[in-house]
């Protein structure tokens, strides 16, 4: 059956209109703005963040390193000069037992761009390897922008690449949701029935069951090499796998809510008459299905979508925190971050810069929630201004 | 039994002022008697709710029922490992070692006013004896799968017999006593079922008798038990000036759910004493005393705790032979040794607060702990050298190390998930193991899939190396029966049920040997060449052992005196404890 | 209404031996069980292990273990704890008591908070204090509870050290752990139930926070919505002052889905107060659960998931019930 050109240039318009709308919305807007940036300096991790992901060194140890210091002026004219940094060296704390840095300012370590580093080489978007890092800075002196943790890692690198894993988990994960949920959902509606009770069940049980019981006998269960979803694609567990497990248990948790959003959409819609002069027309069930039905709930769905994201953001950090999200080992997420962080109580005053991994994190659920509003009301005819 | 005549004769000398007294000695307090105070409240704290107050029930960390087995028949000082007579007045071994003999304090009361006599005793090895009660106990009761057999001699007198002599047999003596006017009772008119049904959490815990210095008034869940003074416990014992103790009039276990939170509410003057789990603890509490927040003693790093942490290797891998011969050969497992890079877990993991451990003897055990044990220390080239030995010679392109057939050395390591400092210690060796072609891919697993892999048996087993700890054990004999000896349970590393290195063998014989001799230099000695052995072996590559710290309030004293506080005997007993306003 | 309710509650029996037995199942595919863990232990024999395994019944299969159960439960028992040879029901008692002051206490100040803003917001609609207290309102909703939660107690000993400094004032604004003070046993009742209020004060803030958002932003459309309605519009004509039209025509209408969804609330927000129940050691439901996950001690998990299935149920009944008690136009036969 041909397309009507007609109703076509009518959808273009619809979603051209809440393009419009959604551009007006000033807030959705900065939220679009934020997230297209991290969304960017996570895909160039390798190349912004000046060492690997799990970079350190045992001697001599950068453990606990605030910051580092970039001089701007020249400590003996007092002029501008070309910024560089000062290595350090360990003392102790005689109150604290922590390790404080002194810097040694008899050689001056000048920042530099573009530098070489084969230690730390990298992948941009899994296609190009390069190991040319922004800045730098000569060994054996070392830039933190944003301090280090207990190994001596790299915090502002590993804010970078625990983007790419926490930017998207979430963006993953709805995506197992939303094909679940549109499944289960889009056959209850569209059925009804007994085929709806039995869809409806399901959901009503999974979501009688503590999210939080689901999350973690799942996730302790996908850790194991041996488990069963591993077997049956002959996978051996190694950080993507875990990573990958993180987003299935996500998405297997959290699609009830969606498919009971697309039944009730679906059931609607049904009524209306479009799809019934459609069946009349002798499309079939399907048909009737994949092409009317499903388009017609898409705005709601992608604001639903949208808003699960950030969902899903918070609850890997929650899953880390309890010491079920990805693992030290060879990743990092910003879950497992600000677990860094957490990890250590009211001690964390000590290095107050651990606390760093919670402003993207906070960035990142904000932006994705204004998004979220911003498109809710940029579909919403009646809240067109 | 020469060693035991010591013990014997001390016994005499605290009991001579009142032959039913016992008298705890000055020199388990830095305090004097005529400086404590009595009265006052001790506010401590614990992570977990008591699960039951039923002694037979018991499996797991419990303030209630912990608290009574330090009212036992014959006891451990903090200022020694030899056994002291408590609630039995006296106690003899035979010539053998094989008949014990122990005459039960008379003149001692429960919490309700009953007498305590030999038959309390008797209950509590009556019902830890039967299987069906399933007490925590019950393997104790059997050494070498031959059971000890206990004897009611008469009102105040009991009497063991052991199948064989046995080091491990005199800790078994320690026995708490159970009520056996009211859980004997429940056991002679209802059985097992009724024994364990009795004493739950939902039963009244002031209702519960004790033989305990303090005794539980209150249990809240998930906040607080609260024990008062035991007036009966005053009777039979006293500090050397004789007055009646415990000082103190009660006592609070505050329920927290995290080590952190403890933190916090000591810092907020909650708690009365606090173990910091690490220096980042300590730093907080001793800038708190230095700012004049918090009025407290810390006393850091006093001795390493009592655990293990070590990577074991599996040599039951009969569907990939090249890993398993490279297991099964110590050399491999020596340069293994060579890459753990002890002063940098000690420095990065645990901020400097932590003792490298060469022996398989915690070493807060230090009389066991054989200070020659061979050490193999972080040595890259050393490592380098041993592997070349073997055969792996060649280096590929991207860094890993291989022999003339092409075989590259490469292993998991597992460890459990949600331990960050054992992950860090994997990765710690994983990157100094990469560093000379050795890769590792380190595994962070959950723990029950973790014990899972470990326990399996047979010549196939799922892992290549695991991180883990063990923890228990006691001063007597620090030799784990079911480690040590190839056929048992937790012999991680070979699970075929016979011993395939010579190493092996003789560590086992050895064990068997030293758990027979009684006197303990001569044990001392045999379990010096214990450790020798199984150093040579390298089957279990020791890592470090974190140091343990404690802090109280200062107006909490009667603290053990300066080098007795240790992570074997804690920092304090609590009947000598006290408090000033 | 008794027979609707009747109806309400047989129709959920299938979703409640649903939601069991799948916990249960969910359960059983993890490896090992509850004796798995004192397997680890240097003394006990692996006999001994096997032994305790039968009389626990845990070498059966999950069916028989699930009919088991279930049989029992039909009897109004949960079963009991591994850990403590205790009923499931004593054990999960006082923790789903302790979580319910929390969410109470939450719900309470989450309605107290969002419905003024809500409606000031919507009556100042785009006004620069309508955008702050937005912002604002995300704060709570971008930021993890447990988080927050820490970040909390580090600012009130930050706090307590700026007292001291400055005025000599060396306690705590407010308690940073547990639900009750350590000499609370000798206090008269009243005096101990304002020590747990004032225990329950900063948790469940951190809670309320991050409901915020969503709340008001709803309540701020329905409200902007009603305003430009045509029965206002007739109102205001009748002369009505602005107060009255906003707070007795506009707002009762737009608040009459909160009010319903108080009952769904229940349940959603047991689960939410999770992790901060965690970091400031209540000792509720999230913690307990947690720690029977850990030790594999299925009864207890179980229970757990009774009670929250059970909470769902009578929260989505209780939230019917209300809505025909504020919606005039609902009635139930």
């Amino acid at each position: 059956m041909a397309q009507n050109p007609r109703a076509r240039s009518e959808a273009k318009s619809q979603t051209q209109i809440a393009l419009e709308q959604f551009r007006r919305h000033r807030v959705a807007m900065i939220g679009a703005g934020i997230l297209v940036v991290m969304y960017t300096l996570t895909a160039f991790a390798g190349f912004i963040a000046p060492y690997g992901i799990n970079e350190y060194r045992t001697r001599p140890a950068a453990a606990f390193r605030p910051p580092t210091q970039i001089h701007w002026t020249d400590p003996d004219t007092g002029r501008l000069t070309r910024p560089f940094v000062y290595d350090v060296t360990a003392e102790r704390d005689p109150v604290t037992f922590q390790r404080v840095y002194v810097e040694d300012t008899s050689v001056r370590y000048p920042i530099k761009f573009f530098v070489k580093r084969p230690e730390a080489s990298y992948r941009i978007l899994g296609l190009f390897e390069s190991d040319r890092h922004l800045f730098g800075v000569d060994d054996p002196a070392r830039i933190f922008l944003w301090g280090t943790n207990n190994l001596g890692k790299d915090v502002f690198s590993r804010v970078l690449y625990g983007g790419q894993v926490s930017l998207t988990i979430g963006l993953l994960a709805v995506w197992v949701s939303l094909a679940l949920g549109l499944l289960f959902g889009g056959l209850a509606g569209f059925y009804g029935g007994w085929v709806d009770e039995l869809v409806m069940r399901i959901v009503e049980v999974l979501s009688a069951i503590p999210g939080l019981f689901l999350l973690v006998v799942l996730a302790s269960l996908l850790q194991d090499p041996r488990n069963p979803l591993a077997q049956a694609f002959g996978l051996e567990m190694n950080s993507a796998q875990t990573f990958l497990m993180i987003v299935v248990v996500l998405g297997l948790v959290g699609w009830g809510g969606l498919a009971r959003t697309i039944r009730s959409l679906v059931l609607s819609i049904r009524e209306m008459d479009y799809a019934q002069a459609a069946k009349a027309l002798g499309a079939s069930e399907r048909r009737v299905l994949a092409k009317h039905l499903l388009p017609a709930t898409a705005s709601y769905v992608i604001v639903d979508l949208t808003l699960a994201i950030p969902g899903f953001i918070l609850t890997e950090t929650g899953l880390s925190f309890i010491g079920l999200g990805p693992s030290e080992v060879d990743t990092a997420s910003w879950g497992l971050l600000l677990r860094d962080a957490t990890a250590r109580g009211i001690s964390i005053q000590f290095v107050p810069w651990l606390l760093i991994p919670g402003i993207p994190i906070f960035l990142a659920v904000l932006s994705w929630n204004l998004v979220g509003d911003g498109l809710r009301d940029a579909f919403d005819p009646r809240k067109r201004r | 039994m020469k060693r035991l005549a010591v013990p014997l004769a001390v016994t005499l000398m605290f009991s001579f002022t009142l032959a039913q007294t016992f008298t705890w000695p000055n020199a388990w307090s830095a305090n004097t008697p005529e400086e404590a105070v009595t009265g006052g409240t001790l506010r401590s704290y614990s992570l977990s709710d008591p699960r039951t107050f039923n002694p037979f029930v018991s499996a797991e960390q419990n303030d209630v029922v912990d608290a009574a087995n330090l009212t036992t028949l014959i006891t451990q000082g903090p200022d020694s490992d030899a056994f002291l007579p408590y609630m039995a007045e006296s106690f003899t071994v035979s010539d053998d070692g094989l008949v014990v003999t122990l005459n039960v304090r008379e003149g001692m009361r429960w919490s309700d006013g009953e007498d305590i006599t030999a038959a309390d005793f008797f209950f509590t090895y009556t019902a830890e004896t039967d299987e069906a009660v399933g007490s925590n106990g019950y393997d104790s009761w059997f050494i070498n799968g031959q059971p000890i057999v206990g004897e009611l001699v008469d009102e105040y007198t009991l009497r063991f017999t052991f199948p064989e002599p046995d080091r491990t047999a005199l800790p078994v003596m320690a026995i708490s006593p159970a009520p056996d006017h009211i859980l004997g009772e429940i056991y002679r008119e209802g059985g097992a079922e009724a024994l364990k049904a009795a004493w739950g959490t939902d039963s009244d815990v002031s209702e519960t008798v004790w033989a305990t210095p303090f005794v539980p008034v209150s249990f809240t869940p998930g906040q607080r038990i609260v024990f008062e003074r035991n007036p009966y416990f005053a009777e039979w014992n006293e500090d050397e000036a004789g007055n009646g103790l415990p000082y103190l009039d009660r006592y609070t276990v505050t329920i927290v759910e995290s080590v952190d939170a403890a933190l916090n509410l000591y810092l907020a003057g909650e708690l009365d004493s606090f173990a910091p789990p690490t220096v980042d603890a300590l730093g907080v509490i001793n800038q708190a005393i230095v700012n004049g927040e918090l009025d407290a003693t810390l006393l850091p790093n006093q001795s390493p705790v009592a655990s293990s942490q070590f990577i074991t290797f599996n040599w039951n891998k009969a569907s990939d032979p090249f890993k398993e011969s490279l297991f099964r050969d110590a050399r491999f497992r020596q340069a293994m040794s060579h890459l753990v890079d002890r002063e940098a877990i000690i420095d990065l993991v645990y901020g400097g607060s932590a003792a490298p451990m060469w022996s398989n003897v915690y070493q807060v055990y230090d009389y066991w702990v054989d200070p020659d044990v061979p050490k193999f220390p972080y040595d890259p080239e050393r490592a380098v050298e041993l592997l070349e030995e073997l055969g792996f010679t060649e280096l590929y392109d991207n860094g890993v190390r291989a022999n003339a057939d092409g075989d590259a050395i490469s292993f998991t390591l597992a460890t459990n998930a949600g331990n960050t400092q054992r992950e860090e210690i994997a990765i710690i060796f994983a990157d100094a193991a990469r560093a000379v072609g050795v890769e590792v891919d380190v595994q962070a697993v959950d723990f029950n899939l973790l014990v899972d892999q470990l326990l399996s048996t047979g010549d196939d087993r799922p892992f290549d190396a695991i991180l883990i700890g063990l923890q228990g054990g006691n001063r007597v004999y620090p030799f784990g029966p079911n480690v040590i000896p190839c056929d048992t349970n937790l012999h991680m590393y070979n699970q075929s049920g016979a011993c395939l290195d010579d190493l092996e063998q003789t560590a086992e014989d050895l064990y068997f040997e030293g758990r027979a001799t009684l006197d303990t230099e001569a044990a001392r000695d045999i379990g010096y060449d214990i450790q020798r052995a199984l150093a040579e072996l390298q089957a279990q590559i020791y890592t470090v052992s974190p140091l343990a710290h404690y802090s109280w309030l200062s107006s909490v004293r009667g603290e053990h005196p300066e080098g007795m506080i240790n992570a074997a005997v804690g920092a304090r007993q609590l009947p000598l404890t006290y408090k000033v306003d | 209404m008794f027979a609707y309710v009747v109806r309400r509650f047989l129709n959920l029996v299938p979703t409640f031996i649903g939601a069991t037995i799948l916990a249960f199942l969910v359960a059983q595919l993890v490896p090992g069980d509850f004796l798995q863990q004192r397997a680890l232990e240097p003394n006990v024999r692996p006999e001994t292990i096997e032994r305790l395994r039968q009389q626990f019944g845990l070498d059966l299969p999950w069916t028989v273990q699930y009919i088991r159960w279930f049989g029992s439960l039909l009897q109004g028992d949960l079963g009991l704890s591994f850990s403590s040879n205790q009923p499931v029901t004593n054990l999960i008692a006082a923790p789903i008591r302790n979580s319910m002051v929390l969410v109470i206490m939450s719900i309470v100040l989450l309605y107290v908070m969002a419905v003024p803003l809500g409606v000031y917001t919507a009556v100042r609609q785009y006004s620069l204090a309508d955008q702050s207290i937005s912002a604002l309102a995300y704060f709570g909703l971008a930021i993890p509870n447990f988080f927050f939660a820490q970040i909390l107690i580090l600012g009130l000993f930050t706090l307590r050290t700026f007292t001291r400094e400055t005025f000599g004032y060396n306690e705590l604004l407010l308690p940073v752990a547990q639900m009750t003070s350590s000499n609370a046993l000798d206090w008269p009742w009243y005096r101990q139930a304002w020590d747990v209020f004032v225990h329950a004060l900063m948790p469940t803030f951190v809670i309320a926070t991050s409901g915020i958002a969503g709340f008001t932003r709803v309540l701020r459309a329905q409200m902007i919505e009603y305003l430009s309605s045509d029965f206002i519009r007739t109102a205001r004509a009748k002369g009505l002052g602005e107060r009255s039209v906003t707070y007795k025509h506009a707002l009762r209408p737009a608040v009459i889905p909160f009010v319903a969804g108080i009952g769904g609330l229940l349940p959603v927000l047991i689960g939410g107060a999770g992790l901060v129940e965690v970091v400031v050691s209540w000792p509720g439901i999230t913690p307990t659960l947690l720690e029977a996950i850990s030790r594999q001690d299925i009864y207890v998990v179980l229970g757990l998931v009774v009670v929250t299935t059970f909470l769902l149920m009578i929260g989505n009944l209780l939230s019917d019930l209300l809505l025909s008690v504020v919606d005039p136009r609902i009635r139930y036969d």
